[in-house]
């Protein structure tokens, strides 16, 4: 019996996934037990940190796969959550009442719409690294957010759209919560998938040396505009879970500050790890969600914490727990067949 | 001697061995109680308070939230409501975010038990809210926010509205300027707006409804600024140009106040009256110094022009003995203190804290408040009330701008809402 096999499985699947594997394990469970905690609220937290989790992972395909930074991807779960909202609205019934049907196809539109519009958003970006791309995503995400604002015959402006009620067993919160653990749940394997595929490996190629993957014959700039609208795409997929979540949209939903949301979300869990934003969006929300209880002083809490992990753990709280671990990776009790897919795995470094 | 100890011993501790005792025997049998004897006696009711304390509603939120415990403190002191149950206030902070305050309010219903909720400042916040407590059947109590949309389009039967509705409000600056036309001889006016759905949509109710009710006033331009316009001189001095009796704005917010000072600045509004620019009380005392006199503005409920009501003394009373003589309720804060009395006397007269009883009891019901006796519409459950236009002034009465009695005119709310209650019932939303 070797050292592996003492240690057992937790470490067998950090060998074979890197953190990804027990993280998503961990939240899985957790996730999976939430409904049973008393009261409604610790599920209605718990589906709030599962959607913007998954904005915040779209986020990060774009922040810590590409090596990008967006101030405007908001826009993209913002056109997503319009995207079901008005499909909604326009299935309805005269007293507000959806179809299960309808109500499905309300939510997958969402996804191609936000691709559609990052594909046009994304041709221009694309063009541009560094603070440009960041500059003119922001751009971006402000002219679609000042278009909803001011559309009032068709978005309803900055009113927003409210009564987006999700039909029968839905409109019950644990069974909408397990709605969005299945989507939530889907589109991270997804993003595995996506994230470990060789399309995956020459994102970070693109992120550590841009020149060197044009002398090596890849087309950056297509390779950067289908990553764009991948992360578009699941961001959409978040958008649409958050109207009939809510009961509402609002035009806030493509503002920079939602924008920003996403950002922190990826600081804190740690941009480096496909789960970090996942991890970030349990820590802001979960704190966002009970200190208001407490403190008005929400805006100064989460920046004492930015500047504690900016200034202490730069690559946030995921990067502390796998600096731990790392050197039992490829320590020699490293079981010889577990070797080549660890050394693939390997998260996003 | 050992009476001298016990003081020493009150003086050092705060509180004699005695006392405690007694104290903590009395508190522990209490708690021993079973829940059913002690429930006639002191079943708290739970208001929760939504309002931003950050963000651009921040400045109108303050005196509210300094107000609201004032309130709740009188209504406790006779035992609460039905004198039975105290009022217990819990604030959140909706950071002007419509899903901030969804979850807010999910969270005050869900994990503090409120039986209401009071707020909020941004109709959007206001109306995603709606969709929150219309599904808990929780009473909802609008006191800032005054969008027509949350009593109409938007209607449930558990939201009421203290305020005059932005319909009713934009009514009320035709009726005064139609008035003031005809005293003043003004003719020819141009408007003002910002160019977006809002700007447009108000400029076209102010020009279509001013054309039926003072025809003699003709419009001779049109203009539009953008969102957010920093540099008003080119729209300042074209306007000075047409050399207008009147300008309307339909301008809002923050936009508006750079407007103002600029055109202060420019001596246009030396030149051209500008009626029905939104100046709340909070403003009168903020920009004390530096508002310009004789512009003519347009509030909701101002202290100074209900005084002869013993509601609102009593409020000015109250709240002058906390914050000072130089400190004076707002607008909203005069607005939450009716919408507390007025759960006050919808409990009494429901004979219960029931949030249906409760319900049905204010609907359609006539409440003493600090701007009179006022009636809600049965339809749409909003306030009868009136807003308020007149003349920036410098009073003796008081050491802040007011409007000057001389000119103020009270357009009284059912002169201005939807004429019937078929029309209104039906733009409202079908739920179910």
């Amino acid at each position: 019996m070797n050292n592996a096999t003492k240690r057992g499985f937790w470490l067998r699947l950090y060998q074979t996934y890197g953190l990804t594997g027990p993280v998503s394990l961990v939240l899985g469970v957790a996730f999976l037990l939430v409904p049973l905690l008393p009261g409604e609220f610790p599920t209605i937290v718990a589906a709030e940190i599962l959607i913007l989790g998954l904005f915040a992972m779209s986020f990060n395909l774009i922040y810590g796969y590409m090596g990008q930074i967006t101030f405007g991807h908001a826009a993209f779960f913002g056109v997503g959550a319009y995207s079901t909202a008005l499909l909604m609205r326009a299935l309805q019934s005269p007293v507000g009442q959806v179809g299960y049907l309808d109500f499905f196809l309300s939510l997958l539109i969402a996804m191609p719409v936000s691709a559609l519009c990052a594909l046009v958003v994304g041709y221009f970006c694309v063009r541009l690294t560094g603070i440009y791309f960041a500059l003119l995503s922001l751009a971006f995400g402000e002219l679609l957010y000042y278009l909803v604002f001011s559309w009032y015959s068709f978005t309803k402006g900055d009113d927003g759209i409210q009564g987006i009620m999700p039909p029968g067993i839905f409109s019950e919160v644990v069974n909408y919560y397990y709605l969005v653990l299945i989507v939530v749940a889907g589109c991270t394997v997804l993003l595995w998938r996506i994230t470990n595929s060789p399309f995956g490996y020459t994102l970070r190629m693109i992120r550590d040396n841009q020149r060197r993957a044009v002398f090596l014959g890849i087309n950056v700039r297509l390779v950067m505009l289908a990553n764009f609208v991948l992360a578009g795409a699941f961001a959409g997929v978040a958008g649409a879970l958050w109207g009939p979540f809510q009961r509402s949209v609002s035009p806030f939903l493509l503002g920079w500050v939602q924008s920003g949301m996403a950002v922190f979300m990826s600081l804190i869990g740690g941009a480096g790890f496909l789960t970090g934003p996942l991890v970030g969006s349990a820590i802001y929300t979960f704190l966002n969600a009970y200190i208001t209880q407490f403190t008005v002083y929400w805006p100064l809490t989460i920046g004492l914490i930015i500047l504690f992990l900016v200034l202490y753990l730069p690559g946030g709280v995921l990067s502390l727990l796998d600096k731990r671990l790392s050197p039992l990776k490829h320590h020699d009790y490293l079981p010889e067949d577990a070797a080549p897919e660890a050394a693939r795995s390997g998260e996003s470094s | 001697m050992s009476g001298a100890k016990d003081d020493l011993t009150k003086k050092l501790h705060g509180i004699s061995r005695r006392d405690f005792l007694v104290t903590s025997v009395a508190a522990g049998t209490i708690a021993l109680l079973p829940r059913w004897v002690r429930a006639g006696s002191a079943e708290p009711y739970r208001i929760g308070v939504c309002l931003p304390t950050t963000g651009p509603g921040a400045n109108y939120s303050a005196r509210p939230i300094k107000g609201l415990p004032l309130i709740a403190a009188q209504i406790n002191k006779r035992g609460g409501l039905l004198g039975k149950h105290p009022i217990e206030l819990y604030f959140r902070d909706t950071q002007t975010k419509p899903d901030v305050g969804a979850r807010e309010a999910r969270s005050l219903i869900l994990n503090e038990k409120v039986q209401c909720i009071i707020g909020t400042w941004s109709s959007a916040v206001a109306m995603a809210i709606q969709e929150i407590i219309h599904e808990h059947k929780v009473l909802h109590l609008a006191a800032t926010s005054n969008s027509s949309k949350i009593v109409n389009e938007n209607y449930t039967p558990y939201s009421f509205m203290f305020g005059p509705n932005s319909r009713m409000q934009s009514g009320a600056t035709v009726v005064a300027v139609a008035e003031m036309i005809k005293k003043r001889g003004w003719n020819k006016f141009v408007t003002l707006g910002q160019d977006y759905e809002w700007g447009r949509d108000s400029q076209r109710v102010f020009v279509s409804e001013l054309a039926k009710a003072a025809p003699e006033a003709k419009l001779i331009k049109a203009l539009w600024c953008r969102l957010g316009e920093t540099d008003f001189s080119s729209y300042i001095t074209a306007i000075m140009a047409m050399k207008p009796d009147f300008m309307f704005g339909a301008i809002a917010g923050k936009d508006n106040e750079t407007f103002l000072q600029q055109a202060k600045a420019m001596g246009l509004l030396k030149k051209v009256a500008y009626p029905g620019v939104f100046l709340p009380v909070t403003e009168l005392i903020q920009q004390a110094k530096t508002l310009p006199r004789g512009i003519i503005g347009i509030n909701r409920c101002p202290f100074f022009a209900n005084m002869q009501y013993p509601m609102m003394q009593e409020y000015m009373k109250i709240y002058q003995a906390k914050f000072g003589k130089d400190d004076f309720p707002d607008d909203f804060a005069c607005m939450y203190f009716d919408a507390l009395n007025g759960l006050d006397q919808a409990a009494a007269k429901a004979g219960s804290v029931n949030n249906e009883a409760m319900r049905k009891a204010l609907t359609g019901a006539t409440i003493d408040t600090c701007r009179g006796k006022l009636k809600f519409r049965e339809c749409n459950n909003q306030l009868d009330c009136p807003s308020y236009v007149g003349e920036v002034a410098n009073s003796k009465e008081w050491p802040i701008p007011v409007f000057d009695p001389k000119t103020l005119i009270v357009v009284p709310g059912d002169k201005v809402w939807m004429p019937s209650c078929d029309e209104v019932q039906k733009v409202q939303k079908k739920r179910s």
